[in-house]
């Protein structure tokens, strides 16, 4: 009977917990649409929390949702990344990493996660970069190796020189050549002979 | 005594369903695609709360925050707090918090340069190379790669990889699935970034998450070489235009 009054209490209890949590809702009118550009919704947070326009306490920039311009609700959890140390699952965290994750759930259900760090501030958005480039391109001098050259997916890259596009090139020699023609006792030049067939 | 317990099991779920029903602040999320239109009707005045207006600010916290407009934020914030109030194409009413800039940011003294004048003076000016660098970012990834790395070099400002980092490598999972080539990403910037002062533990957790996903010791070592290639670029940048060194502490000539 006892048991039964516990989780009639428990099921109330929970009940008004989540009735009484309530995130709150803000507003992204510069994002763009969530599934092609989550980083948007991303940068976005990211703001609200650090840099010149943050305005958020930290207990409301734990999650919340945001709302963008074409109605599309993203809901966000932010979380410091601490890292640790443990055996069997059991991880302490013991030194910052100064990252922050945010971990987007996206209208259609897909959960994306992201990581920030606290260095530059504040992010653009919308965002001005690609959420995940491909690899291949890579820089030009430092990282024109190739990428997964390995087989098996082993990642062996040769590396060629570095070349520093601020290198004054060298010249193997002369190319033409100049002289120096004394005048004459009047002063003169004599004329020049000119190559016709040139 | 049944009886009982099945009208006290009801009457809770009644209360929860009862309190379910009374959020506070949105209680509908519009169908995707269907832009929204802020109510007319609602007086935008009484939703807007700027810092230090007498009436706006209600409790004040020991912690630097405030409640305005019924949240907690921040005293030193530099915006305007508004709720504003949004009408769906069917009806239904949201509100949601915004918070407006008082001013616009300063904006960089090089912004009105072209790129061909920026990759010039990046030569030898880190905040010209750094602005390159997050130009280009979209257009030409490797590009901005190289200009950002030289932004590094050259003032030794290890935020520039963060950023570099957060914005073209910055989405770890999807859907739980680790983006490996974004982790690697992560880790050689940071490996990098350790060099320049980052005494953050971002390189070891992001080695962790490697490892993780199912690295193996020899392709996080193909990786640690790639990150000493890329330093010994990064000190030829220095020895070229400063003269010396200090990758690594040393003040090498």
């Amino acid at each position: 009977m006892r048991k039964l009054l516990s989780i009639v209490l428990l099921v109330c209890a929970a009940g008004t917990a989540f009735a009484i949590y309530d995130p709150m809702t803000i507003s992204c009118d510069a994002c763009r649409d969530p599934h092609d550009h989550p980083e948007d919704y991303v940068n976005h947070a990211f703001n609200q929390v650090y840099g010149p326009d943050a305005w958020m306490s930290f207990d409301q920039a734990d999650d919340f949702f945001i709302e963008g311009p074409n109605g599309q609700r993203v809901y966000v959890d932010v979380d410091f990344v601490m890292l640790g140390f443990g055996v069997e699952g059991l991880r302490l965290p013991f030194w910052p990493t100064n990252l922050l994750q945010f971990t987007l759930a996206l209208p259609d259900g897909t959960v994306v996660k992201a990581l920030r760090s606290k260095f530059q501030t504040p992010l653009p958005v919308p965002a001005n970069a690609h959420a995940s480039p491909p690899r291949t391109e890579a820089p030009r001098s430092d990282r024109d190796a190739g990428d997964e050259g390995g087989d098996e997916g082993e990642d062996e890259r040769e590396f060629e020189p570095v070349d520093d596009p601020y290198e004054i090139p060298e010249i193997d020699g002369p190319v033409g050549f100049t002289g120096i023609e004394d005048p004459d006792e009047y002063g003169d030049f004599s004329e020049p002979e000119w190559c016709e067939e040139c | 005594m049944k009886k009982l317990l099945l009208a006290a099991a009801a009457l809770a779920t009644a209360v929860a369903l009862f309190m379910l029903g009374q959020p506070g602040e949105p209680t509908a999320s519009p169908a995707p695609g269907t832009p929204m239109t802020p109510a007319p009707e609602l007086n935008q005045a009484r939703n807007v709360a700027q810092p230090g207006r007498a009436g706006d600010a209600g409790h004040e916290f020991d912690d630097g925050t405030e409640v305005v407009l019924g949240i907690r934020v921040r005293k030193d914030r530099n915006c305007t707090v508004e709720l504003r109030d949004y009408v769906t194409p069917d009806g239904e009413m949201f509100s949601a918090y915004s918070c407006t800039p008082n001013e616009p940011g300063p904006e960089h003294p090089y912004a009105h340069y072209t790129d061909a004048t920026l990759e010039t003076m990046a030569y030898s000016d880190a905040e010209a190379a750094a602005l390159l660098g997050k130009r280009l970012i979209e257009r030409d990834t490797g590009r901005s790669y190289e200009m950002l790395i030289r932004a590094t070099a050259l003032d030794g400002d290890f935020g520039h990889l963060a950023w570099l980092a957060d914005q073209a490598f910055g989405i770890t999972a999807i859907d739980g699935e680790p983006q490996v080539e974004n982790l690697k990403q992560q880790y050689e910037l940071a490996a990098i970034a350790s060099h320049f002062g980052d005494i953050s533990g971002r390189s070891a957790y992001f080695r962790d998450e490697l490892l993780r996903a199912g690295l193996s010791g020899r392709q996080l070592r193909a990786l640690d070489e790639r990150v000493a290639d890329v330093l010994r670029s990064m000190h030829e940048i220095q020895v070229t235009v400063h003269g010396k060194s200090t990758i690594g502490g040393q003040g090498d000539a």
